[in-house]
């Protein structure tokens, strides 16, 4: 397995979605359990199959195995806060990033003057 | 929360984006509701005094009136883009020490934000003087040594209200420092000019851009 090289994708159920090839960064070959270690960049939400191709074997099995992306808030805290910004919000839920710009967050008001729907992401 | 605009008071959808720009979705039970609370239910804030004291410390007193919401730990003023340490807060005023900034000479940016966010009257166009930033004049707390070499020594400085953007020296009349450096915020270095001073003096710290 250490001398072998893979290439893992996800491949959509939904037909409008596309398949995406996943980033292999550790092949462990530790007899009796070995593993693949894969960086996941984002994809659409859905249910995905799992795609595993060896250069030495070909096609792995992996009947049965899916992966969902999703995105989902559970909550956050405060729910108030100035009408001039500034409120710091923490929002919890799961499957964010832990890269700050890869989960823009906006809110919907009514302004009496400029355009920014942002806000700030601080931490993630 | 962005802080450029103003707001109706009223209720908001928060809307958080995965990386493909798709929409989370809320869990069972959870809601996207926020409320932008109206002005006479946030604290405001009147102005502000600096005074530079007895402990060498620059310390700023914000005044303002229902401040209720806010602790130590809730506060945040936020000077040249850093956060600055709060020492108190009551109803009606904050107490902050100037701890960090990169520049004292320049305009820093000065921004205030309470539990609720951003407080009434901070804006210029609502009277308030803390949109026009804030600048401080260096004052020089301490020496390392009170000695050295008429060959040149190397002396560090303390001076408050000082950073590495300040072109600052020494001065004894005349420029003592051959060599001068802010390190870091409040630490000037000097490499003093080979000579003598007859006598102790009492040393002065000088913005080297200035007349």
């Amino acid at each position: 397995m250490a001398d072998d090289t893979f290439t893992v994708s996800i491949v959509p159920h939904d037909e409008d979605s596309k398949t995406r090839e996943l980033n292999v960064v550790e092949i462990d070959a530790t007899p009796g359990s070995p593993s693949l270690t894969v960086k996941y960049g984002g994809a659409y939400g859905g249910v995905y199959s799992l795609e595993v191709l060896s250069e030495l074997r070909g096609a792995l099995s992996t009947e049965g195995i899916t992966f969902e992306a999703k995105i989902e808030v559970a909550d956050f805290n405060p729910r108030q806060g100035s009408l001039y910004g500034g409120t710091l919000v923490t929002i919890t839920g799961g499957h964010f990033s832990d890269t700050i710009t890869d989960n823009p967050v906006q809110y919907e008001a009514t302004y009496v003057g400029g355009s920014d729907k942002n806000c700030y992401v601080k931490a993630s | 929360m962005a802080r450029d605009y103003t707001r109706v008071s009223g209720i908001a959808e928060i809307i958080v984006f995965a990386a493909t720009y798709e929409e989370a979705t809320y869990e069972d039970g959870a809601n996207e509701i926020f409320t932008f609370l109206a002005a006479d239910e946030i604290p405001t804030i009147t102005g502000y005094t600096v005074e530079f004291t007895t402990d060498n410390k620059y310390k700023l007193t914000i005044q303002g009136s229902g401040i209720t919401d806010t602790t130590v730990d809730t506060v945040d003023i936020v000077i040249g883009g850093f956060e600055q340490q709060t020492l108190s807060v009551s109803s009606t005023q904050v107490e902050v020490e100037l701890t960090t900034l990169t520049s004292g000479a320049d305009i820093n940016s000065f921004e205030v934000y309470f539990g609720e966010g951003i407080p009434n009257g901070w804006s210029t166009a609502e009277g308030g003087d803390f949109e026009a930033g804030i600048s401080f004049e260096p004052k020089l707390v301490a020496l390392s040594t009170s000695e050295g070499s008429s060959s040149g020594s190397t002396v560090y400085a303390l001076v408050e209200g000082a950073g590495t953007g300040d072109g600052l020296t020494l001065l004894d009349g005349d420029n003592l420092c051959e060599e001068y450096q802010m390190v870091s915020y409040s630490l000037l270095k000097c490499v003093t000019n080979a000579g003598e001073i007859s006598s102790a003096t009492s040393l002065s710290v000088k913005d080297v851009f200035s007349d």
